[in-house]
């Protein structure tokens, strides 16, 4: 009999179940996620789950209306329409409406009705731009970061640009902001492993070898491509260097799956119904 | 004990009476079963930084060095160039030069050393450096970290797992995954007579290690984890052996050892690049930005140590990220951030004992010979550093 733990105590999960029903109406309609000291928040969190987004509870727009209008809703940070509004919205998304959540922005489709992960909701909300911890406020189009950009638009070669130009960026320390270079984390398999075993020190490894390799091939899944020839707008490895995670400012090390998030995505899935 | 006290005296009780014990019997069963609340952030002790005591700088023959192997009077290492013995008081002892660049850590065991690349590996003779043999993988293929026992020295290729006689280099057996898996991390011994394995097809395999045969296979990975990145046998508080195995993502797994049933799971929130075992507990280190220690016999949390305070509510100095893999000695548990911040947290409690500023760039790994006196760490530069410690 296999025993889950989380961050929460075990005595917490002798009365969850009990708590749940109570905890899901708490924490769904709570104005905030964020738990005073970080340890209370924990329990709550998995009953919503349990209760909630595993068990497919039907999402109404209402609830996501709420959601984004309210302050941390999806990590600290400021409400979703403070900056995305009818009346200023920024990059074009409108996300005080559901029109306008389903219209999306310039950078495309925000959400994908039947598909939660779809569209640029989900990472909007949970990739963090690189290098980890870099401020916000840093510009995405450096001179280095457009050197990338160019390279991904003009087809990706394996060229004497890209081995001139290129590569020497991703083992630069600061190259595109921060203190670290890219392939202090992404350095294929060694180690200390390398996060998302992703080797951003060769053109084989960044171009045919992706992200995840072995652990998508354990699910009989291709890698996760990080880079397209002439579409850098769905170039993981263009789009995580020039592209905040939302709420802008959130820390880098937040929970990526926090559960408003998977409510998000449940209503998506649900159909993304304006009702 | 509670409760089976109170299902006897009800016989001779009131309902009211035998309701209460009843009751009683259950919260004395929690309480025994139950792990204790961690301490709020606020209450765990935190260091003030302090510059670090640099004790000996020595230039080895690598631009980039991979995590040390220490002994109590020995460095042993490898990098991009060579592999190399040094002693502690900074005598280098002897130096090889290696055939194709190593990538993981040199395993040691009974006079055989083990150096490792993706594309090839050398076993060195540990007194000497001199080479016994050498394995290269052909052109297209991959080797794994590799393990050293009982006298072989077992690698993944692609999707075998191959066995090599250490002194002769003699392939002695190979065993094969689901194709076209990939074996990456590397497996473990248990009691030199199985090799655990976790590779990338969802399984987990018990295989004999003198024939390489198989002695029992457990899908439960197929829908858990992608493959099993690290794997440690400890022996828990009880003495019963327990696989403590780190999943791909976000997972830690206390797996029992004679049938690879899951009998705990801790989720850790975020990757767990990697996590370290020392007597009858674990560590790691969370990016949701926490230090854990847990108890390998049944998951639970011993303490958390805050490293980044995403909710901005502690008002504490934020660390850095890590790379380099916790590292205990008896005493302490030695925590090395990519700021190039060495914290020592105390084993009972994850208190902070100390915080030193290392005045260079390391790479990402520390070790310790166990005197609680110095550690040694890799410089960006190829050096060895020791680094003195006081707590």
């Amino acid at each position: 009999m296999e025993t889950l733990h989380t961050f929460s105590t075990a005595k917490h999960w002798g009365f969850a179940a009990l708590a749940g029903t109570i905890a899901i109406g708490m924490a769904i309609t709570a104005s905030s996620v964020m738990a005073q000291d970080g340890e209370e928040l924990d329990q709550h969190v998995q009953a919503v789950f349990d209760t909630a987004i595993n068990a497919n509870v039907p999402i109404s727009y209402e609830r996501i209306a709420t959601l984004m209008r309210t302050d941390n809703a999806f990590g600290e940070g400021a409400a979703c329409v403070v900056c995305h509004n009818s009346a200023k919205a920024y990059n074009g998304l409108d996300l005080s409406s559901c029109d306008g959540i389903l219209k999306g922005g310039v950078n495309g489709t925000f959400v994908t009705p039947g598909k939660g992960k779809g569209g640029t909701m989900r990472r909007s909300l949970r990739d963090n731009r690189m290098p980890l911890g870099i401020s916000p406020s840093y510009p995405s189009s450096t001179k280095n970061h457009l050197i990338v950009l160019d390279w991904i638009d003009n087809g990706i070669k394996n060229d004497a640009n890209f081995k001139k130009n290129v590569l020497p960026l991703f083992s630069t320390a600061g190259a595109f902001g921060g203190e670290t270079k890219c392939t202090d984390c992404h350095m294929s398999n060694e180690e200390p492993p390398s996060f998302h075993e992703l080797d951003l020190s060769s053109w084989a490894g960044i171009v045919e070898k992706g992200a995840d390799s072995i652990a998508r091939a354990a699910e009989g899944l291709p890698p996760v491509m990080v880079v397209y020839a002439g579409k850098p707008e769905k170039s993981k490895l263009w789009l995580r260097i020039s592209e905040n995670r939302m709420p802008l400012g959130i820390a880098s090390d937040a929970d990526r799956d926090p559960y408003n998030l998977h409510i998000l995505m449940n209503w998506v899935d649900q159909g993304a119904k304006c009702k | 004990m509670g409760l089976f006290l109170s299902q006897h005296l009800c016989f001779a009780a009131s309902k009211t009476f035998c309701i209460t014990l009843l009751a009683l019997g259950g919260v004395a069963l929690l309480a025994t079963t139950a792990q204790a609340e961690p301490r709020p952030p606020s209450e765990l002790q935190r260091a003030t930084d302090e510059p670090a005591t640099i004790l000996g700088e020595w230039q080895t023959g690598n631009t980039r060095l991979r995590p040390f192997t220490c002994t109590a009077d020995s460095i042993y290492l490898s990098g991009d160039t060579t592999a190399e013995m040094w002693d502690t008081h900074g005598k280098q002892l002897w130096q090889t030069k290696l055939a194709t660049p190593s990538h993981f850590r040199p395993r040691l065991s009974n006079g055989v050393m083990v150096v490792a690349g993706r594309k090839s590996l050398a076993a060195l003779d540990a007194r000497t450096g001199k080479t016994l043999w050498n394995y290269t993988a052909g052109d297209d293929a991959q080797l794994s970290v590799p393990l050293i026992a009982a006298g072989k020295v077992v690698v993944g290729l692609d999707s075998w797992l191959k066995a090599f006689d250490a002194q002769t280099g003699e392939e002695l057996w190979e065993f094969e995954i689901v194709l076209p898996r990939l074996i990456a991390y590397p497996p473990i011994a248990y009691q030199d007579k199985w090799i655990l394995l976790g590779p990338g097809d969802g399984n987990l395999y018990a295989i004999d290690i003198n024939d390489g045969s198989l002695v029992w296979k457990n899908n439960t990975g197929k829908n858990t984890w992608q493959y099993l990145r690290q794997l440690y046998i400890a022996q828990d508080s009880r003495g019963q052996d327990i696989l403590v195995a780190g999943g791909y993502k976000d997972d830690l797994y206390g797996i029992k050892i004679d049938n690879g049933e899951v009998k705990w799971r801790f989720y850790g929130g975020n990757f767990i690049n990697s996590h370290m075992v020392s007597d009858n507990e674990t560590y790691f280190w969370s990016p949701t930005g926490w230090i854990y220690s847990l108890n390998v016999r049944n998951g639970y949390m011993r303490w958390r140590h805050l490293t980044d305070d995403h909710r901005a509510s502690s008002g504490l100095k934020e660390w850095g990220h890590f790379m380099a893999e916790l590292i205990a000695d008896d005493k302490v548990v030695y925590a090395l951030d990519m700021r190039d911040t060495l914290h020592i947290l105390d084993r009972t409690n994850g208190d902070e004992l100390k915080s030193y500023d290392l005045p260079f760039n390391a790479r990402f790994f520390v070790c310790t010979t166990g005197d609680n006196k110095t550690v040694f760490v890799g410089s960006q530069e190829g050096q060895i550093v020791k680094v003195g410690v006081d707590f």
